[in-house]
């Protein structure tokens, strides 16, 4: 990469099934929040990106527009990019190729979504005419290719109970988390209804009200800013997007070519060769407690048909030694438009060592990741605590 | 054919939107027939009260008192549109109003009784009040030039104003044309005639079902239609065990990727007349078409997909079927 | 800085409701075009990026579906703005400023007609408290605006009517106009009012088309442009700025958004908009276009919308990228050297875009 970048300020807002605020005061929140970890005022960031996922889920078109003063964007450029459930990443990515690009110095990434709004579901389920209404509601699409994935890699079905215990005792660590559930355990989650088998309902992600922004820099003034803050800065070791079709025949969705292609692009610019060894945190978008093998084998970070076996290991649990989700992830809190950012920005909080009570110790490097459509659209960050 | 099928649908739904506080004063406000202002920086004044100020972005402050008057600065004339809900019957303008004592101007309707002459710069208007407001903007009918000048401390002095407004109804309502295309409308005319049409790619020889056009790998459009069984195999499910409003079939129920006899993709579908727990992934599975009067240009043809060996079938309830 | 330069542009005719086609299958035909005119393949093309919006296509993820015009297999690397599609010749732009790859797939699909009723489109995109909930009529706010402008005396409502007989008389030469002919200010003067002061020439027909900009980087952009028998339009600034929301909050009159960009493209590019032979002006309305004019600082022997503009016809989220193509495609057939593209968002010209492009000697 060309000129270094680093995210300089972080912010999120708590996460709940209902927020008692407007949708500006929401976003504003973050922004308050990342630009106070920055040190920064409005008058100093030149550039904003906006990530949401799809308008109908709150029924605001082009939402940048009316929260031009909530997010500072008065005379500033703005662009709202859009890219499914992967938008957040996809988001960060563009505000560090800006800077990159010479074209801003300071770029603010700003995302949310207001789920209580509307309704997610219904969003995604319109009937329309020549289509026929199967009532596969909001996981049936995502639990067959779960299913695939079992049937493929021989996984004992404790694996996903585990995953969702693991992320729920996560998020008792960060306050910020939508779901607390400090008494779960391996035996409520298997007795939890079964929803779309073979989902259950605590091995799925909520819908949450939320926000996150993030502030992207260069390099000088990530080190100017982070001498007047002293708070370090996240370097950026490696970022990668990747996109494929959804309905080709002969498309593999259990482990998608191009999340697999923008791991591999992210890692060879970070210089891993190990991902497994070299990387001390993930924080991947995982929406169902299953997706956690998927993710960790289409990565590249276990091998095809063992991910499932880092988790039976304890190796992604808090104290294993490479954590998934320390934040509790997806399944403790989804704020659509933002949870792609979230990962992104918990990554980045880890290599700070601004985690709070879901700081990992020792963390040099960490993945951010985000996914959406139909498992076709990618986005992943490695960063680090050093500059790269 | 070289048409495509098109056809209406509509997309409504009943957001609901929570306010904040300061919105949710200013709709209290209204809603207490009273109008409220909100102070910026050193001595500005805006109305509607704004969460942030539109010149620094800083959140705003204080609410004040205004009187329900202003000045109109410009202004559009309009007719009330067929099939909407106006609450004007003449035509009327869409103006922007300076509330005396306000820094910035309102944007709504004034209404001088169907009269264009009547909109002059500088006119002077008042609120006139919805007869049952709710805590919404639109408990503002409109504005319009008082029939005198009012007498100083005659006005309305509203009601006591209450909690602030916590939510708002946001209804949402387009109706829209779908237009599946030509390459699409083959297949879907061939479902209408209890016929799966395929299609070949002439690029990379993968047969698609359902079609589209062209091939979304090799963008070559595909070749002529041909007709398949409609049997194929279970790629994978899920059984849907969640009751939730609209749905066919009481649950649990099983949805299925299904890969047809001959083709490169999958299509997704209800597998019924099999218990769930006995579906399997590889399960060969048959259409069962819906009675020729009920036939139409969908997948909705098929009413379900069941076992190509019928020792694995079982009855599915008649309540069900008919549903399905 | 980085030479990128447009090298070809296509575009689908506008059509008032193409009842034919899906979203995919308006596109691409118009990608095929684009691609086979520089003489390159699928593969060679390093990144993309499109504009479009689910509101217009009625269903939630519709862009998913125009990646299948794409053809994203092997995997690609995209993104889409939720906007019109000259944002994404903008993030385009940028990544090839990256000198990670060195051409670039932009296109924009817009579809107007499938709304039956646009006010029921146009008010979701106001603030959802105090202007949404009143559901103004889609012109309300220009007409506000070019009210505000008259006002000022600057400019007279036969003005706008030239405006639009000149637009309209130039599509008469441009085939993918939805609408055209030979007009007579009076008879346009004639017309009812819509919105006043706007009738309903003064207001840009909604339709449907796609179009597709390929932007390559120097000599790469060179050889590519040459193929083709053009050479590239470079782009040598892009700047946008958004102006507050709510248009009581605003001076309607004046844009200052489209000052500050305007300045800072100057400044990247090395020469304004009063040194330009040719603007295509995003003007959904008549009124923008001396607003813009006066607020760009154009020269008065500027060629303004020689392709007939927006009031020609005006495809939602593609209407704005194909400015930029019709601005560069002036310079690539040497018709010009300097060329100014604009494109506007939201209620009032909110949010403004401003490419400066200049082609070189060959």
């Amino acid at each position: 990469m060309s000129e270094r970048i680093a995210v300089v300020g972080v912010g999120q807002s708590h996460q709940a099934k209902r927020r008692q605020t407007s949708i500006a005061g929401l976003v504003r929140e973050s922004v308050d929040a990342a630009l106070a970890d920055a040190g920064l005022g409005f008058a100093d960031i030149d550039t904003i990106v906006l990530s949401k996922t799809p308008d109908l889920f709150d029924g605001v078109m082009q939402p940048e527009l009316y929260l031009a003063d909530a997010m500072g964007a008065v005379n500033l450029p703005v662009t709202r990019v859009f890219t499914g459930g992967s938008v957040g990443g996809h988001a960060a990515i563009y505000a560090a190729h800006l800077v990159q690009a010479g074209l801003a110095e300071r770029v603010l990434v700003v995302a949310y979504s207001k789920e209580s709004e509307g309704n997610f579901t219904w969003a995604l389920s319109r009937p329309l005419p020549f289509h026929v209404s199967l009532g596969a509601g909001a996981g049936g699409h995502f639990s067959p290719v779960i299913r695939e994935y079992i049937h493929r890699s021989g996984a004992p079905e404790h694996i996903g109970w585990q995953v969702a215990v693991n992320h729920r005792l996560n998020a008792t660590r960060n306050p910020l988390a939508h779901v607390q559930m400090p008494d779960i355990t391996v035996e409520k989650v298997r007795d939890s209804p079964m929803l779309w088998d073979p989902v259950r309902f605590l091995e799925s992600c909520p819908t949450s009200d939320g926000s996150a922004a993030i502030v992207v820099t260069g390099e000088d003034e990530a080190e100017r800013i982070s001498a007047a803050s002293g708070r370090r800065p996240a370097w950026v070791h490696g970022m990668s997007w990747r996109t494929e079709t959804g309905h080709f025949a002969g498309r593999d969705e259990v482990n998608p070519q191009a999340g697999a292609d923008a791991a591999a692009d992210a890692y060879a610019q970070a210089g891993i060769t190990r991902p497994a060894e070299e990387l001390d945190v993930a924080e991947l978008y995982i929406p169902f407690s299953w997706y956690e093998p998927i993710w960790l084998e289409n990565l590249g970070i276990a091998g095809i048909g063992h991910g499932w076996r880092m988790v039976d290991d304890g190796r992604t649990a808090f104290s294993g030694d490479l954590p998934v989700n320390p934040s509790g992830g997806v399944l403790s809190g989804n704020p659509t438009g933002a949870t792609g950012l979230v990962r992104f920005a918990e990554a980045a909080q880890q290599v700070r060592g601004l985690a709070a009570g879901h700081q990992v110790d020792g963390v040099r490097r960490a993945v951010g990741h985000a996914m959406g459509g139909a498992s076709q659209f990618h986005a992943i960050w490695v960063v680090g605590a050093e500059k790269p | 054919m070289d048409t495509s099928l098109a056809a209406p649908y509509t997309t409504a739904f009943g957001f609901e939107r929570t306010v904040g506080p300061q919105i949710g004063a200013f709709l209290a406000g209204l809603r207490a027939r009273r109008l409220l202002g909100v102070r910026v920086g050193e001595d500005r004044v805006l109305c509607p009260v704004a969460e942030f100020d539109p010149v620094t972005s800083a959140a705003t402050g204080d609410l004040v008192e205004l009187e329900p008057s202003g000045t109109v600065t410009a202004w559009t004339w309009v007719d009330p549109r067929e099939g909407w809900d106006e609450p004007i019957d003449s035509p009327y303008a869409w103006a922007l109003i300076r509330i005396d004592g306000a820094d910035n101007t309102f944007f709504h309707r004034v209404d001088t009784g169907g009269d264009p002459a009547r909109m002059t710069p500088g006119l002077r208007v008042r609120v006139r009040w919805a007869a049952d407001p709710v805590g919404s903007i639109e408990d503002i009918v409109c504005f319009e030039p008082p029939a005198e000048p009012p007498v100083p401390g005659a006005t309305d002095p509203g009601a006591e104003i209450g909690e602030p407004v916590a939510t708002i109804e946001a209804p949402f309502h387009v109706d829209y044309t779908y237009v599946a295309g030509v390459g699409r409308s083959v297949y879907l005319r061939g479902m209408a005639e209890r016929r799966f049409l395929a299609r070949r790619c002439p690029g990379c020889h993968q047969v698609y079902f359902p079609a589209p056009d062209h091939c979304a790998r090799c963008l070559q459009v595909l070749d002529a239609p041909f007709e398949i069984s409609g049997t194929g195999t279970i790629s994978t499910f899920c059984i849907v065990n969640l009751p939730f409003p609209g749905q066919l079939v009481d649950p649990p129920y099983v949805v299925a990727y299904i890969n047809l006899d001959g083709t490169g993709n999958k299509l997704q579908h209800r597998v019924l007349e099999v218990a769930p727990d006995a579906v399997a992934v590889g399960m060969q599975v048959e259409p069962v078409w819906a009675p020729e009067t009920d036939l139409e240009p969908s997948l909705a043809s098929v009413r379900y997909f069941r076992p190509v060996d019928p020792t694995l079938r079982v009855p599915v309830a008649d309540q069900e079927a008919r549903d399905a | 800085m980085r030479d990128i330069g447009v090298v070809a542009f296509a575009q689908s005719g506008c059509r008032a409701a193409n009842r034919r086609d899906d979203m995919a299958d308006i596109l691409a035909p118009v990608i095929a075009e684009a691609v086979t005119s520089v003489g390159i393949e699928r593969g060679d093309i390093d990144f993309y990026c499109s504009g479009s919006h689910d509101f217009h296509e009625g269903r939630t993820f519709a862009y998913i579906e125009s990646l299948d015009a794409v053809g994203a297999w092997p995997p690609i690397s995209e993104s889409h703005v939720e906007m019109d599609a000259a944002w994404a010749a903008n993030e385009a732009w940028s990544w090839l400023q990256l000198g990670e790859g060195d051409i670039a797939l932009v296109y924009g699909i817009g579809r107007g007609s499938l709304a039956s009723d646009p006010d029921q489109v146009s008010h979701t995109q106001l603030d959802p408290y105090y202007l949404a909930p009143l559901h103004p009529h889609r012109h309300a706010f220009a007409g506000l605006q070019a009210h505000a402008l008259l006002a000022t005396g600057t400019v007279t409502e036969r003005d706008l009517a030239e405006v639009v007989a000149r637009s309209l008389s130039a599509a008469v030469e441009n085939p993918h106009a939805q609408r055209s002919g030979v007009h007579a200010v009076d008879d346009l003067l004639a017309q009812p009012y819509v919105a006043s002061p706007l009738r309903e020439h003064d207001t840009a027909p909604l339709g449907d088309a796609a179009a597709v900009l390929i932007l390559a980087a120097g000599d790469r952009a060179r050889d590519l442009a040459a193929n083709a028998g053009r050479r590239p339009a470079w782009i040598r600034a892009m700047d946008h700025r958004m102006a507050t929301h709510y248009p009581g909050a605003r001076d309607l009159t004046r844009l200052e958004t489209v000052e500050i960009a305007a300045r800072r493209a100057t400044r990247m590019a090395g020469f304004s908009p009063a040194e330009i032979d040719v603007a295509e002006l995003h003007t959904e309305y008549s009124y923008a276009e001396p607003m813009l004019a006066a607020a760009l600082g154009l020269a008065p022997a500027t060629t303004i919308n020689p392709s007939g503009g927006p009031l020609a016809g005006n495809p939602t989220t593609a209407t704005g990228l194909i400015r930029l193509g019709e601005a560069a495609a002036r310079i690539c057939d040497d018709t010009v050297d300097r060329a100014l593209a604009h494109a506007t968002s939201g209620p009032a010209l909110q949010h403004n875009l401003i490419s400066l492009l200049e082609g070189e000697r060959r």
